[in-house]
């Protein structure tokens, strides 16, 4: 497991004895990859994601951070090393867009401590690279909803974590912000980091993305370069369309065929 | 401030805040001097209830925040998991079988606890865990113990143990004399500055589950041990004062709108206004009339009608 940053082994996850989310999956990730993890509605995508973030205890396998179980690491020091992007969050009370970003320094600082300098100026960069200096001192409650997932991911990049799991990060977001994002990720994988999402556009990370990941009847039934698994028959497979593809300029696209 | 000073100068037999000031100078034996009704009625009678005012206040709205960032809903009030129909249950049983004073506050304070302890453990034997099995764990508590409740109402003598547990229900500082204030200030108020010093955390427990995890805080220990330390300050505030209603609910809205969302910043504002506002709600009772209107009363129809306006002015800023 060494040169691994993150890995799993044997992961099993079932829910009663018929229903089995995630059978016998075990993947290794390294720095600086960015994966785009595919599968229907349901296949166990986010399951997976929240089990990589020792979220969710699965019925048998291990995690391990850096060759360390997961389970043994105290949550802080999970927290310094992975970052997490849900599908879905809470944004119940109107803090300012700069109070949540702030909450990714808890990792560094404690849930009590006092916001320093360092910790400001991570603030300020993660709110800077997601567009939302302009709406630092807005209350959340009043963003729509593409605005409070770039607010979710801005956190999520200032707890400086290696590793970052998101969870359909694009959903919500306008095109234009839905490009800038991607370019992000591929920059932030250049820089060294590990970026593992969930999505349900393949071309999104055809063309930025180093790996792809296919989660098919709880197991993962395609690994390798996006070139290789991002491609109109395996995605005909996958999602039950009929599908072409047009490769143009180093990016695929993908349209359904006219006979169907 | 101003709401000590109107409750010591306010009331069936007003006194000037000059009085005021001589007989706390003689109390704190700054000067000397005579004045034996004015030091009677301030010392004996609105001084605890003062204190009393203050601790009931800062720890139902500290209590009641606290209840509505862990559960992620502003609209919930300590009543949610079961305090005050556990409280009211165990000083209605102890009023029954003709227990003292002290052994009523005991009785409400434990009835408070355990009903909550009741809630938090069905909670974890419900499948799947997390908010909404805490919220179904303590509907089931509150459920419970407000049949209990009416049990006791029920099998209680109607000439004089009902009419008793009746006045307790509604709430009162009258009661609240240096005895009980003896020991019940300083668990309060601790309770409270732990509840102030914790406010960032309840930020953090505000977010989902899994993103406050995420963040490194174990959210399965920090919860429970949180909504622990808000139920034992509003048990011994019910305890202190009976079921003093609304406080919990709105003070921490309009703390909120005073000084925004970030609990760092809302919940000192939060335990002050509190206080303020139980302490004016009890000059107010025993002001208006010739007798005294219970402050369960008072803090019912004035937060009532003040949601009211609090509701108006969030929709008003939503549009």
């Amino acid at each position: 497991m060494s040169g691994d940053f993150l890995s799993c082994q044997g992961i099993t996850l079932k829910r009663s004895p018929r229903s089995v989310v995630l059978n016998d999956v075990s993947l290794k990730f390294r720095r600086g990859e960015l994966i785009g993890l595919l599968g229907l509605n349901g296949a166990g995508k986010s399951t997976l994601l929240r089990i990589l973030m020792g979220l969710l205890k699965p019925t048998s396998g291990e995690v391990y951070l850096e060759g360390t179980l997961l389970s043994s690491l105290r949550p802080l020091d999970v927290a310094r090393h992975l970052a997490y992007v849900p599908q879905a969050h809470a944004m119940t009370f109107p803090y300012t867009v700069r109070r949540m970003v702030e909450l990714g320094r808890i990792p560094h600082h404690g849930v009590a401590g006092r916001l320093g300098a360092e910790d400001r100026l991570r603030v300020d960069q993660a709110m800077d690279r997601l567009g939302l200096l302009a709406l630092a001192e807005r209350p959340v409650t009043e963003l729509s909803g593409g605005e409070k997932q770039r607010v979710v991911l801005a956190r999520a990049l200032a707890q400086e974590a290696v590793g970052l799991l998101l969870d359909e990060p694009m959903s919500g977001l306008d095109y234009g912000h839905q490009l800038r994002l991607m370019s992000l990720l591929a920059e932030l994988a250049a820089e060294g980091h590990l970026v593992l999402l969930t999505s349900h556009r393949p071309e999104e990370f055809f063309s930025a993305g180093h790996r792809a990941l296919i989660l098919e009847e709880a197991q993962i039934v395609a690994d390798g370069p996006p070139e290789l698994i991002v491609t109109a028959e395996r995605m005909s497979r996958l999602y039950g369309v009929s599908l072409a593809q047009i490769d143009h300029a180093g990016k695929r696209f993908f349209h359904r065929e006219e006979s169907e | 401030m101003l709401s000590i000073v109107l409750a010591l100068c306010c009331g069936r037999y007003p006194l000037s805040p000059h009085r005021v000031v001589m007989v706390l100078g003689r109390l704190l034996h700054l000067w000397g001097g005579q004045d034996p009704v004015a030091d009677a009625v301030v010392q004996q009678v609105r001084l605890p209830r003062v204190v009393a005012g203050i601790l009931v206040g800062s720890a139902l709205s500290c209590g009641g925040a606290t209840y509505q960032a862990v559960l992620r809903n502003p609209l919930v009030s300590p009543d949610l998991l079961g305090v005050l129909s556990g409280s009211a249950f165990g000083a209605a049983l102890m009023i029954v079988l003709g227990a003292s004073p002290a052994w009523i506050q005991i009785g409400a304070f434990a009835g408070g606890v355990v009903a909550v302890g009741s809630g938090i453990s069905i909670s974890r034997l419900l499948p799947q865990g997390g908010l909404l099995t805490l919220l179904m764990g303590g509907l089931v508590a509150n459920a419970v113990f407000t049949a209990l409740l009416s049990l006791v109402k029920y099998t209680a003598d109607p000439m004089d143990q009902l009419p008793a547990v009746v006045n307790w229900l509604l709430g009162t500082l009258s009661q609240t004399g240096w005895k009980e204030l003896s020991w019940l200030t300083v668990p309060v108020l601790v309770l409270v500055a732990v509840l102030v010093l914790l406010a960032p955390l309840l930020d953090v427990l505000s977010l989902g589950d899994d993103e406050a995890r995420s963040l490194g805080v174990p959210i399965q220990i920090m919860r429970p041990f949180v909504i622990l330390l808000a139920t034992l300050a509003c048990a011994m505030t019910i305890s202190m004062a009976g079921i003093i209603g609304w406080v919990g609910l709105l003070v921490p809205h309009i703390s909120r709108m005073l000084a925004g969302a970030e609990h760092r910043r809302m919940m000192p504002v939060c335990a002050l206004l509190g206080a303020a506002g139980v302490l004016l709600a009890d000059t107010v009772s025993r002001s208006l009339t010739s007798g005294e209107v219970p402050l369960g009363i008072m803090t019912e129809l004035f937060g009532a009608l003040a949601f009211i306006l609090v509701l108006r002015r969030l929709r008003g800023d939503a549009t």
